[in-house]
């Protein structure tokens, strides 16, 4: 998948996940923490994420995933390594 | 039945009922334990802990069946143990294990093997402690020493409240390296004779609901509302208790009429858990519990006098312990009132309360809500330094957007509650896994 691909199929899964959370404006940019979402909303869409991408983002990486793009780069990464 | 250690609660149950399950698990597969084979697998370990010689098992918990066992064999070997939270930094673990003069690790290889360095010459003369740290919002951590008793009688306090029977399955779903997870997650279930199921980690956290299918659960407040909004809980649950933090009225109220029977409960590490727990009606109104006496201090700190769950003290900690625990009663910190009915609500916790020089005690979750609110901004808090009132948040706003958008708010307040320095910063503030603000990270 490209990168934009990558982005757009996390703004579905986050729009999947939590469904009256705004993902309009959302970029790679976008501040995980500053947009509503807790950590249990984070987790649910992490874990959605590795179920549809057949990939595991490890737990010790969770934390370093501040923004939108964070996420992006992590996946972009594990389906390079693939 | 009152059990008062470990090996009497396994006993008990796998004489009465020994072929009841005590613990479901996942290894490749639904697996099921027995009372009785739970007690021989925990006594042929605790003999090999024996065997080893050391003294003090550090056990980095990760909730699994042989986490289970090595506490449980520990404590029968005469062990001191201390729960570690597997997922802190080595760096933190490695100061963990020499605070608490840990000898020997339990839990993943790789983490052992990495810690093993860190490992100390032991201690005499702790068997029977049980160490747990403290949720540290306000200061650092701290190591609390609890023992099998202790955790036991807690256990008795919630089975007293709400009584589980052998027929149910309490989910084991939160870290039992925190101990109202060990308590409400393990304890509560074992204590009833029920089955406990072992939750299989953070990516279960969503699915383990339907795998299970518990009858009950402990959970912190942040879950419960998540799984309520995602309709996550599975339609065999009864029973939930919320615990480790606040729970909004409007969330406690949904899960209610969600057709839970739903009970919140108040407890510390120090009292090794509960001491109050809401059982009917407004969940937000507990009763306490049978062991336990809570009065108010003038100013509203709750005063906790519960000798059979209270802790021993903080691990090498003299002075911290004498500065909470006086006469066996605990100074807690949160501040509380009565109902006429004499049920316990919490009001606030003081150690989020700055008081200043001249008297003037500012109540910091409801300050900085108000600074939430003219800056709309989420993610802050203040501190003080000499009376100075500093605002921390991460923000991209630019300072001078702030000062401006904090105006309005300014003209209200007298002089010294002005916020006089605002520090920026683009991570996060330091939280909990429940959201509270990790204050002493801060400074």
């Amino acid at each position: 998948m490209t990168r934009k691909e990558i982005f757009q199929k996390v703004l579905k899964t986050v729009r999947d996940c939590i469904p009256d959370l705004d993902i309009s404006e959302m970029t790679e940019q976008t501040v995980i923490s500053e947009t509503g979402m807790n950590s249990m909303a984070f987790l649910m869409i992490i874990c959605q994420l590795e179920a549809n991408l057949d990939i595991q983002i490890p737990e010790s990486e969770w934390p370093t995933l501040l923004t939108i793009g964070d996420v992006v780069s992590s996946i972009e990464s594990k389906q390079q390594a693939s | 039945m009152r059990f008062f250690g470990f090996h009497e609660m396994l006993n008990d149950w796998a004489s009465r009922t020994p072929d009841a399950h005590a613990l479901y698990y996942d290894a490749d597969g639904k697996r099921s334990v027995t009372y009785r084979r739970l007690l021989e697998t925990v006594e042929a370990r605790a003999e090999k802990l024996q065997e080893q010689g050391n003294t003090c098992l550090g056990v980095l918990a990760d909730g699994s069946f042989s986490c289970i066992v090595d506490v449980f064999a520990a404590v029968f070997a005469g062990m001191q143990v201390v729960m570690l939270d597997a997922s802190l930094s080595e760096k933190t673990l490695s100061q963990l294990i020499r605070q608490t003069d840990v000898d020997q690790l339990s839990g993943s290889p790789a983490l052992c093997l990495a810690l093993k360095d860190s490992l100390t010459k032991g201690v005499s003369g702790g068997s029977g402690n049980i160490l747990f740290f403290t949720s540290g919002t306000t200061e650092q951590s701290k190591a609390v020493v609890l023992t099998e008793g202790s955790l036991c009688s807690s256990a008795w306090n919630g089975s007293e409240m709400l009584p589980l029977q052998p027929g149910d399955l309490l989910l084991c779903i939160l870290p039992l390296n925190h101990v109202f997870g060990f308590v409400c997650g393990l304890l509560w279930g074992l204590q009833c004779g029920a089955t406990v199921a072992l939750g299989r980690g953070p990516r279960h956290y969503f699915d383990d609901w339907m795998f299970y299918m518990p009858t009950a659960a402990s959970v912190v407040p942040t879950m419960a509302e998540f799984l309520l909004r995602v309709k996550g809980f599975n339609p065999e649950l009864r029973q939930i208790l919320i615990g480790a933090g606040d729970c909004s009225a409007e969330v406690l109220t949904a899960l209610q009429q969600s057709g839970l029977k739903v009970a919140f409960g108040y407890g510390l590490t120090e009292t090794s858990s509960g001491v109050a727990i809401s059982t009917q009606g407004d969940p937000r109104a507990m009763s306490l519990c049978p062991d336990c006496r809570i009065s108010l201090a003038p100013d509203g700190e709750i005063l906790i006098f519960c000798p059979l769950c209270m802790m021993q003290g903080y691990y090498k900690r003299p002075e911290d312990t004498r500065a909470v625990l006086c006469g066996g009663v605990l100074s807690t910190g949160d501040l509380g009132r009565f109902d006429e009915e004499g049920r316990l609500y919490i009001t606030g916790r003081k150690k989020d309360v700055l008081v200043l020089s001249n008297g003037t005690k500012i109540f910091l979750p409801e300050f900085e809500e108000e600074l939430s609110q003219a800056l709309g901004e989420a993610d802050l808090a203040v501190t003080a330094e000499n009376d100075r009132l500093t605002l921390i948040l991460c923000t991209e706003q630019d300072e001078q957007v702030i000062k401006a958008k904090l105006r309005p708010w300014a003209l209200q307040k007298p002089l010294g509650q002005q916020i006089t320095r605002i520090v920026r910063r683009t991570t996060p503030l330091p939280r909990t896994a429940t959201g509270k603000l990790i204050r002493w990270k801060l400074l």
